[in-house]
């Protein structure tokens, strides 16, 4: 901890330091709820129930080829027949559809070709959330759990123990310059890093000493850690994961701003 | 109704919704429960000798209950009373309570009032109030659910006592209650205007929230959930051409039970004005909480229901012009 | 004419004109033969955006249905209160961060803090930021973005 140069500071003997709080943001949405997804569910269904008959002959011209298609797939419910008893309830079909129940629309897949890995016409597969790094669990990855936002903590050379990166504050710079730069004299050039702001967004205090904390996010690129910095070693955390590693008295401090 | 449960067919997703919603609502009343524990904690250690000791528990205690009537009002149970308030509901369980009290705020007890006003209840018997108990009358000859504040009532159905139901909505609203049927509407030729007329009074009938039927003896000694028959029932027999009676029930809550129940008789009977009655529900005590109020009218078995009952010949009076009239000190500068 | 059930169907605001003469047809033909093609696509639009003949049931639930259905909208509205109430509380807290990192700067150092307060003529987010998708893209990240001359600080 190095005293300040040539500053106009109160008179006690203290250090400022700005530290980074870099964060990678989420990359997918949150996992839902148990009663998001049951809720979200029930909602569609009552939507589905509730809506009206889809209007076949806007889409399909009546007569044409299109038409004579998509009629083949769909399973067109019975209408009421005169003199039959219906034991559970009395069908009523308009243009199609049994206005007592949502509607089945079946749509035409469309034909394409197995080989041609880039056509147009070929069915989407999406992406797995869990990626390779969930699975292993690499803690230096930032492909790691996609959902949550992920901070960088690394490991000090003299106490080995785990923080957030500080950096000490030079003439003529302000905190979120030092902060900047020192993220990329530790961790190398090849970050694309958006500071949120030039103001702190934290201030942890260590009897005289100041951390002040400034935020920022890694867009593209990767924390490659240089041999020449205090740091030894990082790991790329979730909130619920930094508690673990990092002391009580910086988590107690530094929990109130992260997500 | 079989017919509509086999043709039903629910919204699919429903009961998973369902289950889900009751599982957060579960969490969210465990959470509220370790609220409700400290703020009984907090009452349990407030002072006794405190001079706003009374006060403050009664405001935490009901701090209280609007936590619990938040968590349990999501409840099926409670969701379906207030999607049938008609229903019969546990009176003794706070939320239900609640639930019937918002019911009856919503209509009935803004009717009673609005009646009550209009037919000039309120200044001519006794002074304003606010209604805090339910009262509800049915009369034996008369098939109607809920008698509506100020209907016409035919005098050969209202010659028998009614039925009288007060529901309290607040446990404070408990205890012994005293119903006095009062009709400002006799005739008085003489001063050229109305008396009152006390008709019905009962004493001491125990009223509570479960228990809400106004009982007492034909004969012999009242017991324990009974009440005391001060005056008995004098059916209402108006005169021809006379208009409308009203015949008002309230229902007094009593600070305690009545002394001296066999002179109250001769002074209830004594009554002739508004005020004479309410000089005396000051001096016994009494607190309005409730009231009632139907219209009889001279109609065709008003007559028989004298002759039943052997109440004197009625009188009939014929409209005569202002000019004609006899002047009194009310009307002479008219 | 065509007619349209005026039940729930609301007229757009302009109405298109149709051009030439309509032919008196019954109201069950269903081809639109025998209209110019203008009046064709003018009749499908008005077909496709009336109610006629696509409404279904009015749904009615049964008691205990209904009962259910309202638990699970208190649930909803609960559980979207707290949510949100947790959200305000957590950006509360972080003003109240920010502040106090703030009085505390400006106490230790004027300097610094004249340089974290003022405020830039425009902020703006960086074109390269992304919004979180359901399911990530083939790349989930770049890490091979290298510093060049383009995007040298």
């Amino acid at each position: 901890m190095r005293a300040l140069t040539g500053r106009s500071i109160s008179k006690r003997c203290m250090s400022i330091k700005a530290g980074a709080i870099l964060s990678r943001m989420p990359v997918i949405t949150k996992e839902l709820d148990d009663f998001e997804i049951s809720y979200y569910n029930y909602t569609s269904e009552l939507e589905k129930r509730l809506m009206w008959t889809f209007p076949q002959k806007f889409f399909f011209r009546p007569g044409s080829l299109a038409e004579r298609d998509f009629e083949e797939l769909q399973t067109r419910p019975a209408g009421a027949e005169k003199l039959v008893y219906y034991p559970f309830g009395r069908p009523d079909v308009v243009e199609g559809r049994d206005r007592n129940s949502k509607q089945d629309i079946r749509l035409p897949a469309p034909s394409y070709d197995p080989e041609d890995k880039s056509s147009m016409s070929r069915p989407i597969e999406p992406n797995s959330r869990i990626t390779d790094a969930d699975k292993k669990n690499d803690l230096k990855s930032l492909e790691r759990a996609l959902d949550k936002p992920l901070y960088l903590v690394v490991k000090e050379k003299s106490s080995s123990s785990w923080v957030f990166p500080t950096f000490s504050i030079n003439e003529d710079s302000a905190l979120h310059t030092a902060a900047e730069e020192g993220l990329f004299t530790t961790g190398g050039p090849d970050m694309n890093i958006w500071t949120v702001s030039n103001t702190p967004a934290l201030v942890q205090k260590l009897s005289e000493d100041r951390v002040y904390y400034i935020k920022s996010h890694i867009l593209a690129g990767s924390f490659k850690l240089s041999r020449s910095s205090d740091y030894i070693d990082f790991m790329w955390l979730s909130s619920s994961e930094i508690p673990k590693h990092v002391s009580s008295d910086l988590w107690n401090c530094v929990n109130k701003i992260l997500n | 109704m079989s017919t509509f449960r086999r043709i039903y067919n629910s919204v699919p997703g429903i009961a998973d919704a369902y289950g889900a919603a009751q599982a957060v609502l579960k969490k969210i009343e465990s959470r509220n429960a370790a609220r409700i524990q400290r703020l009984q904690q907090k009452i349990d250690a407030l002072d006794p000798n405190d001079a706003q000791y009374e006060a403050r528990k009664r405001q935490m205690q009901y701090h209280i209950m609007q936590s619990k009537f938040r968590d349990e009002i999501n409840k099926p149970e409670f969701q379906e009373l207030i999607l049938n308030p008609h229903k019969p509901a546990p009176m003794s369980e706070y939320t239900a309570r609640e639930i019937k009290k918002q019911h009856w705020h919503e209509k009935q007890q803004m009717l009673l009032m609005q009646r009550l006003e209009q037919l000039h209840i309120i200044p001519d018997t006794l002074p304003t109030f606010r209604p805090k108990v339910d009262v509800s009358l049915r009369f034996p000859g008369l098939r109607t659910r809920v008698l509506e504040p100020g209907t016409i009532l035919p005098s050969s159905v209202t010659a028998r006592p009614p039925v009288v139901n007060i529901q309290p909505f607040d446990e404070h609203d408990e205890g012994l209650y005293s119903i006095i049927l009062v009709n400002p509407d006799i005739a008085d030729t003489e001063n050229d205007s109305f008396r009152t007329k006390v008709h019905w009074v009962l004493a001491d009938v125990p009223i509570s929230l479960t228990n809400t039927r106004v009982k007492y003896p034909i004969m012999g000694a009242p017991t324990e959930d009974e009440g005391t028959e001060v005056l008995q029932y004098i059916p209402p027999t108006p005169e021809l051409n006379a208009g409308f009676e009203r015949l008002c029930l309230w229902a007094f809550w009593q600070r305690k039970p009545i002394v001296g129940i066999e002179d109250l008789k001769t002074q209830f009977q004594n009554v002739t004005s508004a005020r004479q009655l309410r000089d005396m529900c000051k001096r016994l005590q009494l607190r309005p909480l409730g009231a009632h109020v139907w219209r009889n009218r001279y109609d065709r078995t008003t007559d028989s229901v004298r002759e039943q009952y052997g109440l004197p010949e009625g009188r009939v009076f014929t409209p005569i012009r202002i000019s004609e009239r006899p002047a009194t000190k009310r009307n002479q500068f008219n | 004419m065509l007619r349209l059930s005026s039940r729930n169907w609301c007229a757009p605001k302009a109405v298109a004109q149709l051009k030439g003469p309509v032919r008196q047809k019954s109201a069950r033909s269903g081809s639109r033969g025998g209209t110019n093609q203008a009046d064709q696509r003018i009749l499908a639009q008005l077909y496709a955006l009336s109610a006629h003949r696509k409404l279904p049931k009015v749904l009615k639930y049964s008691p205990e249905d209904l009962v259910k259905h309202n638990v699970i909208h208190r649930a909803w509205m609960f559980y979207k209160s707290e949510q949100r109430r947790e959200r305000e509380n957590a950006l509360k807290v972080q003003y109240e961060c920010m502040k106090e990192a703030c009085d505390d700067l400006e106490q230790v150092s004027p300097e610094l803090f004249k340089k974290a307060t003022t405020r830039p003529r425009t902020v703006r987010f960086p074109r390269e930021i992304r919004i979180p998708t359901d399911t990530p893209p083939n790349v989930p990240w770049d890490s091979s973005w290298k510093r060049s001359s383009e995007n040298k600080k």
